[in-house]
């Protein structure tokens, strides 16, 4: 910070020596004065100044000046001449940002223009104006072919992935794509602050990302943060205050519903009504409560954010110091993420040829998150429960139903969470068209993770506690040389690189169950309680060799190649080298002169072709190497042999092709950018079942084929653009189509017993029993030799009269559906007519089929923007089509297999069947005879699709002129919406939840979606 | 240029020399085939995790492979011990998973291919390692055989990925004679003379000479080679580092069951240590399934049922089905044992439940916990398992004698095992024994006949099997001596005819195959190995 000060000062200090004529002027942008544009007299050097707070500048001119020179950054250099004139008043022009932007790709920087792969960039602008806690949420639906699914809980992160999932590997992340920030590889983005961000580049197919290499073939996210401006220094404050509410409630039992729910039960069985004092006592006040428990556990939630930042540049020396702190409490009772970011980037020229950087990022991160028993309680805890007791403290464990306002309240599950990112790099040029830039990035990440139960949340008093304490520590050693060179109308660059890289994690944790007293919410171990503790050590390393070509001639035809050979530590020795080779053209076809005729229209068009491979490193840090593992005889430790060797053991390798046409229509107010892919990846990590003769159960083997194809559209418009009013529209859409392409060995797999694994299904594939209909009479379960359903009679008083089938009596010989139990016990009135698929009258495995895919058909986002002099007014829509859900928690809430106090969901309990005659649409509330709802079944799959207002936002620049005479520069207030609105009809809180890898829409406790409203402002000096 | 050339080359230079260098990471907290199999530390370490897997497997699958299929127990509830129970196996119960054996075994394979290589100096030690791995392979082996009948054999470790086997089958004969060359190899390994003297002090938990010799004995008798159960089982055998073995005295009966006692008792050869603790807080299930005073597993049923007519001859007449009393005090009648092996205190009501004349509400085996009344599973918590004891190995020995012919052997050992029991010390008096209500049982020494080594008929033989089923109840052996001596399918469903009154919804399967004294393999064991196709499936009907 002291040498901000510094530098600050010395700005203001300068001063030009008087000489005889005076001349003064004024810099704007036409409608705002720019500071710190620098004014030079053409003719004679080192003669010049820069414009003051105003825009105002006053120059000595020097004998024989005839012109001078105005230019800032990001505009057009302005060159005026003297004349006889002594003030000015200087409109600079923009720089067309759209021809001369520029990417962040993988080791370097291109022109926008130039780009052969599929990169997406998303501004500084699209991110900070969500206003959200994290860059994640910030990106959701605006990129073509990145889906991020994420929840509304403080601190949690959210499933991320780049044209579909590739893997079926199940280690954390296997899907995920790289992320790398600001040349740093970090594990993950949460902890950086949308308001550092000055872009984020989305590297999609391989020719982008297989620079990357071994670990690129999920795609890449590039983070650039912020770098100071020339100029004078800007400083920002930014606040926000926001406040959520849970965004849609779902019925839940009340008392009477549920004493109504349990006789129901107790009539399907045979028996009678319940005497429990419970259902029956009317005087006793702890049973007479009503619980409504989401108004109990849910709240209006406020989370204030308020950031601060230095940035500025001088000639020498470019800098940026942000700082942030967020307060995101959630909608659940004691849950929140508190977090404070600090970021300081410095960049100094040192010589002409040398130059030094810094990055450096701090972050603390305290997190308090909800245990998922509260939520489980949340639904299935009979509302007369009580939550007090008369005393006002909370009330134990029931009958085995935890107290949720207890799990929550007291119920602790901490993360204190550090990070320290750190890269130091230096540039030294060299022969007019080479650079060389060592730099060295390390990133330690401590979390110390805090768990407690007090005694009252546990069935026999007992507390328990566990402290982990988890460091990692990475460094990476990157040594990049590149050279760029323009000869006539052709330019060629090149790179090349060598990069070290060493990561290693220690995991300390202590388990003490049996704690003293609830006063000490830690693992504080003494001779009566049980304890354990332990300590892991594990790590990784990868060495890599890079390098890439350019080519460009007159920006009409475009090459670019890439290459990297990597060697991880975690594959086996002899496949622990791997080649990433990946190669992409582009011709602007609108640059051809038989184009000409379409310019008008045409402003630009271009199409690219890209091809490579890419790999992913989804295992664990050993997994190759054969391990042993501590069992222990009584007290005696023993070791057995748990991991098999295997020396073979590589990287998945994805070959990747990509189509790409981008254009500009209509003077850049259209741009149009499509997209089709086609991913194969091969040698998929997986971990195989093999025969339990040989003491092991599985191994890790490059076994399996999934291909992913896909199509992305992004289309921008500037549909309105007078001096006063814009109106910007933007879509972006995602199409992906996956496929497993081999059979895993040992035939078909099933994930959390429905996820179906084999050749020909889509990740994310729901495999189970069709229910067609519900029984309405015993008699209904009737068929024809050739299954064709007949229709019972009954006559007025109901006793079953014939059977008819088409509306003719049937006479003729019958059969019915068996459960393929022991027994095979026969569907009767009230259960479930499950679809017979191989017709032999029997429901069993082979009748499970495809009842859903969680995937959705199509993702993306609709962005509508309109300004109106300061006034600004946008809205975002994300949305999802075709995803379906699994409802795992309600499966297993309204299964009725677990006892009467576990509270169904009163919707499924209205439409059950109850007597002979129902046309019900779920089964009967007993589930003995044949298992109705035991199994994974289209019973409980929902259609996912929503659309969502992700942010409606109104907001107001104030007049410059009024804020002059404070001091400020501008300022800017706004009001938002946040996720207020969700168009769908699923039926729980939310469709929106995070998928890992394969595990695509499964509901299961869900923490609830937040709607939020917010208000704040952005402050400029 | 010359510049980037010579850097690009200094850099793959760079990259292939001292890259395999810088790429080798090593576990710090995880073992690596590498680092292990180097010291004694490392070998005993990794034959303890053979025990620990008897621990596990036998927690799991203890009941319902052993007694849990015999006459001697009825079922209370579970669908997987109803089928136990009743002949009603499928590939989808957990003990039908053999996983747990082939991991014993495993470690044995791996035990045998690594001790060698070693550095353990001293020679006799090293040997009585590899005759430890020989005799735990034995062990799981012979057991395999006798519950799965045919079953995959693999005696070799898989130590890569290029290593994995998928064995087909081996025929039951076949996976016995893989046990006797086992057991043949552990005694040429094993230090028999005790060379090792003071400086290995026998454990009962673990390996011993005495094990072996037991193991041996069981395995004979299985394979109805008499004289030679009868040569590994002889006394002397027993000694070794002087450790003798000898029946407790009665007085010391509950001892031989006890957590603080069990290793020490010189009756008991091996047995099977529990630690509640380092179980994750989890009880021995093989013995809290039959003592659990408030829901066991399993109850009793032989010896309150009646059968006539009782063609195995198994138990005294009594009215068939008729009877709901409580029968312990008859069949035990002036016999120690009894205070020190059932609930003598709770109960008194008869309770019938559907499935069978059951004993009165809350009457469990307490033997295990010392001749008390175990309360609360925490009192369960250490329980060890008794795998082989001189009382089990002597009617071994009795069974041995009759099958030779040589009665008067047979009933001397019988007699060890009765004195001790305070029955009456010189004449067998069956009636006295099991003073069946109104029915003359009466049997002297010179009731029994002898003959032939397989006699059906054999009075004799049936009294050493109800001597063992009382003697060894919950140990483990019933089922077993029923397949041993030929009777299971007899004894079955004469139990199943005679002593049950059984709900019209409960299925029950008669056997009527020798294939369904043997379990159906796991249906993932079946999935995982593709040799094993379903033909191979003995299909349980």
């Amino acid at each position: 910070m002291k040498t901000v000060f510094i530098l600050l000062a010395l700005l203001f200090v300068a001063d030009i020596q008087s000489q005889t004529l005076k001349i003064t002027g004024n810099v704007t942008d036409g409608k705002e004065a720019i500071i710190g544009a620098t004014v030079t007299v053409k003719e004679i050097k080192n003669v010049g100044t820069v414009t003051n707070i105003d825009g105002n500048f006053t120059l000595q001119l020097p004998e024989g000046a005839k012109n001078i020179e105005i230019t800032y950054i990001g505009y057009d250099k302005k060159t005026i001449a003297i004349g006889k004139n002594t003030h000015f008043k200087v409109v600079m022009t923009s720089t067309n940002q759209n021809l001369e932007e520029l990417v962040v790709i993988g080791y370097g920087t291109m022109k926008k223009r130039d780009l052969t792969g599929a990169i997406t960039s998303i501004s500084s602008e699209e991110i900070n104006g969500s206003k959200t806690s994290t860059v994640l949420e910030a990106m959701q639906g605006k990129v073509a072919g990145l889906v991020i699914q994420g929840s509304s809980e403080p601190g949690a992160g959210s499933s991320v992935m780049i044209r579909g999932a590739s893997s079926l590997s199940t280690e954390d992340g296997a899907n995920s794509p790289l992320y790398i920030v600001d040349g740093m590889e970090v594990a993950s983005i949460d902890n950086i602050n949308p308001n550092d961000i000055a872009s984020v580049e989305v590297l999609k197919d391989a020719a982008s990302a297989s620079i990357y290499g071994s670990k690129s073939a999920n795609g890449v996210i590039l983070i650039t943060t912020v770098q100071g401006k020339e100029g004078t220094p800007k400083i920002a404050v930014n606040y926000s205050f926001r406040n959520s509410n849970i965004a849609h409630k779902i019925p839940a039992m009340n008392r009477q519903q549920g004493i109504d729910y349990v006789n129901m039960r107790n009539y399907a069985t045979g028996a009678m009504p319940s005497t429990a004092i419970e259902n029956v006592d009317t005087y006793n006040p702890v049973f007479m409560q009503d619980n409504y428990l989401q108004d109990l556990l849910f709240r209006n939630a406020p989370t204030h954010k308020v950031d601060l930042s230095v940035a500025g540049a001088t000639n020498t020396l470019k800098y940026y110091v942000g700082a942030g702190y967020l307060n995101d409490q959630g909608i659940q009772i004691n849950t929140y993420n508190k977090q404070m970011t600090v970021r300081s980037n410095v960049d100094y020229t040192a010589t002409k040829n040398l130059s030094i950087g810094s990055r450096i990022s701090l972050a603390r991160s305290d997190r308090r998150t909800a245990s998922s028993r509260s939520r489980i309680e949340l639904l299935t805890r009979p509302a007369n429960y009580p939550i007090y007791e008369l005393d006002g403290s909370y009330s134990p464990v029931i009958w085995g139903r935890a107290n949720p306002m207890a799990e929550a309240m007291l119920g602790a599950a901490d993360n204190d969470i550090y990070d320290i990112n750190m890269n130091q790099f230096l540039e030294l040029k060299f022969l007019k068209h080479f650079k060389f830039k060592p730099s060295i990035s390390t990133v330690l990440s401590n979390n110390l993770y805090n768990d407690f139960n007090p005694a009252i949340l546990d069935l026999s008093f007992l507390r328990n506690s566990t402290n982990q304490t988890s460091t990692t520590f990475s460094w990476t050693n990157e040594n990049v040389l590149s050279y760029a060179q323009t000869i006539g109308n052709h330019s060629i660059s090149a790179m090349a690189g060598l990069s070290y890289q060493k990561s290693n994690t220690k995991i300390t944790t202590l388990n003490v169950t049996g704690n003293v007293s609830d006063n000490l919410p830690i693992s504080y171990s003494y001779m009566q309680a049980k304890s354990s503790t332990n300590s892991r050590e594990t790590g990784n390393a990868l060495a890599s060799l890079f390098g890439r070509v350019s080519y460009s001639y007159l920006g009409r035809y475009l090459f670019n190649a890439n290459i990297r050979r990597d060697g991880s530590s975690r594959f086996g020795l002899n496949n622990r080298y791997g080649t990433f080779p990946s190669a992409s053209v582009g011709w602007r076809l609108s640059d051809e002169k038989f184009m000409k005729f379409a310019k008008p229209v045409l402003e630009d068009a271009k199409f690219r072709l890209s091809y490579g491979k890419t790999g992913n490193q989804g295992a664990s840090n050993f997994p190759w190497q054969g391990m042993y593992n501590l069992s222990v005889y009584a007290t005696d430790p023993g070791f057995y042999p748990s991991q098999l060797e295997n020396k073979n053991l590589s990287w998945e390798t994805t070959q990747q092709t990509n189509l790409g046409l981008d254009l500009k229509l209509f003077k850049s107010r259209v741009e149009i950018i499509a997209d089709y892919y086609k991913k194969q990846t091969s040698d998929v990590l997986f971990r195989i079942s093999i025969p339990e003769t040989s003491g092991f159960s599985s191994v890790y083997r490059n076994i399996g084929n999934v291909d992913n194809e896909g199509y992305e559209l992004a289309i921008n418009t500037v549909n309105i653009q007078t001096k006063n009013l814009q109106w910007k529209t933007g879509i972006a859409l995602t199409f992906n189509q996956n496929m497993i392409s081999s059979v895993p060995p040992g035939g078909r797999l099933y994930s959390n017993d429905m996820y179906v694994i084999d050749k020909g299904f889509a990740l994310g594939t729901m495999f189970g029993y069709k229910a067609l209909n519900i029984f309405s009479y015993n008699e209904s379960n009737n068929y024809d030799m050739n299954w064709n359903q007949l229709t019972p009679i009954f006559d007025e008083r109901g006793v079953f009269v014939e059977y008819q089938l088409n509306g003719q009596t049937y006479t003729g010989e019958r059969q019915q559906k068996k459960y393929a139990t022991a027994d095979g016990k026969v569907f009767a009135g009230g259960d479930v007519n499950w679809d017979d698929i191989n017709k032999d009258g029997v429901i069993d495995d082979n009748d499970r089929q495809i009842i859903g895919n969680g995937a959705p058909d199509v993702t993306g986002g609709f962005s509508n923007s309109i300004t109106y002099k300061g006034f600004s007014l946008s809205a975002f829509f994300s949305f999802s089509f075709g995803g379906d859900i699994y409802k795992r928690s309600v499966a297993s809430n309204n299964a009725w297999t677990l006892s009467s106090i576990t509270r169904g969901d009163p919707r499924i309990v209205a439409q059950s069947w109850v007597a002979p005659g129902d046309n019900a649409k779920y089964p009967i509330l007993y589930d003995s005879k044949v298992e109705n709802t035991r199994q994974t079944s289209s019973l409980w799959i929902e259609d996912g699709s929503y659309i969502r207002l992700k942010n409606l936002k109104i907001g107001y620049d104030l007049p410059t002129n009024l804020l002059k005479h404070i001091h400020i520069k501008s300022l800017n207030v706004y009001c938002m919406l946040q996720d207020y609105f969700t168009w769908t009809n699923y039926s729980m809180f939310d469709p929106e939840m995070a998928a890992s890898g394969y595990n695509y829409g499964m509901d299961l406790n869900m923490y609830p979606r937040a709607k939020s409203i917010l208000f704040g402002l952005n402050l400029n000096f | 240029m010359k510049r980037t050339i010579i850097f690009i080359i200094a850099s793959i230079f760079l990259l292939s020399s001292c890259m395999d260098e810088f790429l080798d990471v090593q576990p710090v907290s995880d073992l690596s085939t590498e680092k292990y199999w180097k010291t004694e530390d490392d070998v005993r370490t990794a034959l303890n995790s053979a025990y620990s897997y008897i621990q596990t497997t036998y927690n799991y699958g203890f009941s319902s492979w052993y007694e849990g299929r015999s006459d001697s127990w009825a079922p209370l509830s579970t669908t997987n011990t109803l089928g136990t129970s009743f002949n009603v196996l499928t590939n989808q119960m957990g003990p039908s998973n053999w996983t747990g054996w082939y991991s014993i075994i495993s470690i044995a394979n791996y035990s045998i291919h690594y001790v060698p290589q070693t550095l353990i100096s001293d020679q006799i030690k090293k040997k009585h390692f590899i005759a430890e791995a020989y005799f735990l392979r034995a062990f799981a082996y012979f057991n395999i055989a006798r519950i799965w009948g045919d079953a995959p054999l693999v005696i070799k470790p898989t130590l890569n990925v290029d290593g994995i086997e998928y064995p087909f089958k081996s025929s039951q004969a076949i996976i016995l004679d893989q046990v006797r060359k086992d057991i043949d190899s552990a005694f040429v390994m094993a230090d028999i003379e005790g060379t090792l003297g003071g400086s290995v002090k026998v454990d009962k938990s673990k390996f011993s000479t005495g094990a072996l010799y037991a193991l041996a004995t069981d395995y004979y008798m299985w394979m109805h080679e008499y004289q030679k159960a009868l040569d590994y089982s002889k006394p002397l055998n027993f000694f070794m580092n002087n450790t003798s073995i000898a029946l407790n005295a009665v007085t010391d009966y509950p001892k031989l069951f006890t957590p603080s006692d069990a290793a020490s008792q010189t009756e008991n050869i091996w047995i099977m240590k529990w630690d509640y603790v380092s179980q994750n807080n989890a009880i021995n299930n093989a013995v809290w399934s039959f003592m659990n005073p408030t829901s066991p597993t399993y109850n009793f049923s032989s010896w309150f049922y009646s059968g006539s007519p009782y063609k195995a001859e198994l138990l005294p007449s009594l009215n068939k089905k008729a009877n709901n009393g409580w029968m312990f005090d008859v069949y035990f009648k002036g016999d120690k044992r009894k205070a020190y092996t059932l609930d003598t205190v709770a109960g008194g009501t008869s309770q019938a439940t559907q499935y069978v004349i059951a004993s009165a509400a809350s009457k469990t085996i307490w033997k295990f916990n010392g001749g008390v009344k175990a309360l609360t599973a925490d009192q369960a918590k250490n329980y060890p398992m008794v795998l082989y004891r001189y009382a089990d190995i002597l009617l071994l020995r009795a069974e041995a004698y009759n099958r030779l012919g040589d009665i008067t052997n047979a009933i001397a050992e019988l007699k060890k095992i009765r004195d001790r029991a305070g029955l009456i010390a010189t004449n067998v008096k069956i009636n006295e024994y099991f003073p069946g209500a109104g029915i003359n049982q009466t049997r002297a020494v010179t009731d029994y006949v002898a003959d032939g080594p397989n006699g059906m008929s054999n009075q004799l033989e049936l009294d050493i099997l109800k001597e063992r089923s009382i003697e060894l109840l919950g140990e483990g052996k019933r089922w077993f001596d029923l397949i041993r001596t030929g009777r299971a399918m007899a004894i079955m469903n004469d139990y199943y005819d005679f002593a049950l009154t059984i709900s019209t919804t409960v299925k029950l399967n008669k056997y009527t195959d020798e294939k369904q004294l043997y379990r159906p393999v796991y249906y993932r064991n079946l999935i995982t190995n593709p040799n094993l196709d379903s033909t191979l499936v003995i299909t349980n009907p």
